[in-house]
């Protein structure tokens, strides 16, 4: 090939990728070509003062971006790229081993006066009230081998030590002991920052082996109902990586008690299970629903026994599994309930209390309170 | 608009490109104005005011200067285009930042302008002055044909980032130009390389900086301090670098030659040095036409070395309206004079690397300046970076980051220095079959490659 000819090449495929860009993009506008368009942005609407101030051309730049022909695809292609090169982090969601999405839980983030309150607080309510701390380490704890390399999880096994020691054994259960021992089992959503049903199946019986209640009857490993297939939780949806949804199992209460349970004083539901969030944002509102402060459960069971948890959306997948054994359980999200939590406590000083939420779940209630 | 936009690359290129090569002669300059005024409105077209009326008054001024050349009116006339230059440059670009430096120093509540810096203007003007100075020393006839003055002036390659060219060099090609494929070809290399350069290094190592800032001063390493200096540097350098690679291919694919702007500045072994090698054209156009007539050989000591800061801090506000900016000229101004004065002689006595160290932690500790917001982030930040109230030597967070932006970090020292176009010489010099293979395979398909690569990750990435 002589030079005129090189020139000619080297421009015919620059000229030529530009404009295949350019021609497809703007055919997929016109509707002559089909393609996705996911991105849900909307054509920016003119203004004579929008042109004047730059805010248009600004607004049809991003929308021309947001919306090129096929943007979904681009984009995973450059996360796969991106992946090949060892890219492990999306938009602060961390891509470990076996496709499993994992928080980040800085060391920096969990040291403190946040574990000095959190110890304070779990001390005093051990003292006064008759409670149990059964903190939940998360993904990145108890799966830490599938953590990216270098990824910094902050020690959440020293922090339930001290807890430990600050509670006394009596008032612990050690729940980091109880999942290690299954952490090869599917305890944990990849998708999701929580654990599964079957985390806490495993977590229930520990928990009944110190109570010493009677067993009401036993859950068959083997009979979970699969309410969904396809579970894509928040933290791949964060990240925007594709990956296969997951099961979503339930080890469900068949006594057919007459339940009800009523959230934050005022709405009412007549079972543990919501069935209407499985086609929701938040799937896992399957079990108790989401986003309250307080959901008083009246179980129709006969006892006088009452129970108050200080949970979050982890320990909502127990409390079913629970219900056997109290008349009432007061489940009360301390990050979203707008009450005096003391109070509470105290009109209800003779029931069992269990602080069951996740490690960074309980340690971020702190930093809210400074 | 911006050189690295799905707008620019894949709407107003092409069809600005094509109708360029369909316009004939001397109407491509027709083509060429309405482009650059349409690329320059698409900011905010309130921009376009100061740009008409600086073209529009340079070239009466151009006109007026030489009719009365040799004449003191001439120079009143040039004081006068000067004049208008700076009060817009000044009104435009910089009103609001003297506005807020008088209200925090004389308690004044003045309020501001809220007129945002019109982009190229910093360019434009400095190229404008500078004709109507040639102009008025002869060194420069006066542009006669408003249309090839106005092209000139609005010329939208350059306009963002630079290079600074002079009317004396785009004078003869505005004029009459003659493209041939080779210079097509050449151009469309450059630009894909720029674009490159801009979209796979600067905005990634852009994201690294963000993510280090993520973090407050006293939670980082000494290791991840460094890495925030590293990604900002290659920010930085390759924006810039790949903004003067695009404007100079383009200007290639339109029959015109810009000058450099960048060569390989991570590479000096002294400040001087350094000097020779960032943002070439601006500095040579502020020793020619702001250091040298006013500084003068002549001239004391003392009197050179404050202008030297002058002329830094002027170079620093170049770079945009805040006294960080002024404070990192200063800063690199510094040892630009201790250099003049003794420490080049003494530089010389240390082997390369140590001099290039030297320079790499003046430039670094400089770039900090333009980095953060202000001089005790700064301070904070550099304490840390020197292991003062750093959270160890390293940490695992620091390793994840690494790890993560490895093959940018290791794309940025590569192309910080020669070592490419070593590698090319190299391979063009090679006389066997296989080297020869490999640079013809290389000239025809990287340029394609890295554009396609590019548009993949600005498309992928804008989602």
């Amino acid at each position: 090939m002589g030079e005129k000819q090189n020139d000619l090449f080297t421009i015919g495929i620059i000229a030529l990728i530009l404009l295949a860009f350019s021609v497809t993009d703007v055919l997929a506008h016109t509707g002559l070509l089909h393609g996705d368009y996911e991105s849900g942005a909307t054509e920016p609407s003119y203004t004579s003062k929008g042109l004047m101030n730059g805010t248009y051309f600004e607004e049809v730049g991003d929308y021309v971006t947001a919306d090129f022909y096929n943007v979904t695809r681009w984009s995973r292609l450059v996360q796969s790229a991106e992946l090949l090169m060892g890219k492990r982090e999306w938009n602060g969601v961390l891509l470990g081993k076996k496709n499993t999405f994992f928080e980040k839980h800085l060391t920096r983030e969990y040291e403190g006066t946040k574990i000095d309150d959190s110890l304070a607080y779990l001390k005093e309510l051990t003292e006064n009230y008759h409670a149990k701390v059964m903190l939940i380490p998360t993904a990145d704890e108890i799966w830490g081998d599938r953590l990216p390399l270098y990824a910094d999880a902050f020690d959440q096994k020293a922090y339930l030590d001290q807890v430990r020691e600050a509670v006394g054994e009596d008032n612990y259960l050690d729940l980091y002991a109880v999942l290690a021992e299954h952490a090869n089992e599917g305890i944990y959503y990849r998708t999701d920052p929580r654990w599964t049903s079957l985390a806490a199946y495993y977590a229930y019986y520990a928990w009944w082996e110190t109570s010493g209640k009677l067993l009401p009857y036993y859950y068959d490993l083997g009979n979970a109902t699969v309410v969904t297939e396809n579970y894509v939780g928040p933290l791949a949806k964060t990240a925007g990586l594709e990956t296969k949804g997951e099961r979503i199992l339930v080890f469900e209460e068949t006594e057919g008690k007459r339940v009800s349970v009523i959230y934050d004083y005022y709405y009412v539901s007549d079972g543990y299970y919501r069935p209407e969030y499985l086609d929701s944002d938040n799937p896992l509102g399957y079990f108790l629903g989401d986003q309250f402060g307080v959901a008083t459960i009246q179980t129709g069971q006969k006892t006088k026994s009452e129970l108050v948890v200080i949970g979050d959306e982890n320990s909502q997948l127990l409390i079913p599994l629970l219900a056997p054994h109290y008349s009432k359980i007061y489940v009360l999200n301390l990050e979203r309930f707008q009450g005096k939590p003391q109070a509470l406590l105290e009109r209800r000083k003779d029931a069992d209390i269990l602080v069951l939420q996740s490690v960074p779940n309980w340690l971020d209630l702190f930093e809210q309170k400074e | 608009m911006e050189f690295g936009s799905i707008v620019f690359l894949l709407r107003f290129l092409p069809i600005f490109l094509i109708l360029y090569y369909l316009a004939p002669g001397r109407t491509k300059n027709i083509v060429l104005l309405l482009g650059s005024l349409c690329f320059y409105a698409w900011g905010e077209p309130i921009c376009l005011i100061p740009m008409a009326f600086t073209a529009c008054s340079d070239f009466i001024h151009g006109l007026l200067i030489e009719k009365h050349q040799g004449k003191g009116t001439a120079r009143i006339l040039l004081s006068s285009a000067l004049f208008f230059d700076i009060s817009l440059l000044f009104f435009f670009g910089y009103a609001d930042f003297f506005i807020e430096t008088a209200n925090i120093v004389f308690r004044t509540s003045i309020e501001k302008t809220g007129y945002p810096l019109p982009v190229g203007i910093t360019v434009y003007t400095l190229q404008t002055m500078s004709y109507v100075i040639d102009v008025y020393h002869g060194r420069q006839k006066a542009a006669r044909n408003l249309l090839e003055y106005a092209s000139f002036v609005t010329m939208f390659p350059q306009l963002s980032a630079g290079p600074i060219v002079s009317y004396r060099d785009m004078e003869e090609p505005l004029r009459s130009r003659r493209m041939n494929l080779h210079q097509i070809s050449k151009g469309a290399k450059r630009i894909c390389v720029g674009l490159a350069k801009k979209v796979l290094i600067a905005d990634v190592a852009g994201q690294l900086w963000e993510e280090v800032m993520t973090q407050q001063s006293s939670e980082m390493s000494v290791a991840m301090a460094w890495l925030g200096i590293l990604a900002f540097a290659f920010r930085i350098y390759f924006s810039f670098s790949g903004y003067a690679d695009m404007a100079i291919g383009l200007g290639n694919c339109m029959g015109f030659s810009l000058p450099e702007n960048f060569d390989h500045p991570y590479i000096a072994t002294s400040v001087t040095d350094f000097f020779r090698r960032w943002n070439m054209t601006l500095i040579k156009w502020m020793k020619t036409y702001f250091f040298k007539p006013l500084a003068g050989e002549r001239k004391s000591l003392l009197w050179q070395i404050f202008m030297v800061f002058v002329t830094w801090g002027l170079i620093g506000l170049w770079y945009g309206p805040d006294w960080t900016f002024v404070l990192w000229g200063f800063w690199l101004a510094l040892f630009y004079i201790l250099e003049k004065l003794f420490l080049g002689k003494l530089l010389e006595y240390f082997p390369s690397i140590l001099r290039w160290a030297y320079a790499m932690l003046v430039v670094a500790i400089g770039l900090l300046l333009l980095a953060l917001d202000d001089v005790a982030d700064a301070w904070a930040y550099l304490q840390v970076a020197f292991g003062v109230g750093a959270r160890g030597l390293w940490n695992y967070e620091f390793g994840a980051l690494l790890l993560q932006y490895l093959p940018t970090m290791v794309l940025g020292v590569y192309f910080s220095m020669p070592l490419a176009d070593a590698a090319i010489k190299k391979l063009e010099q090679g006389k066997n079959g296989m080297s020869i293979a490999i640079t013809r395979f290389l000239e025809k398909v990287y340029p394609g490659l890295l554009l396609l690569i590019s548009l993949v990750y600005l498309v992928g990435r804008g989602w």
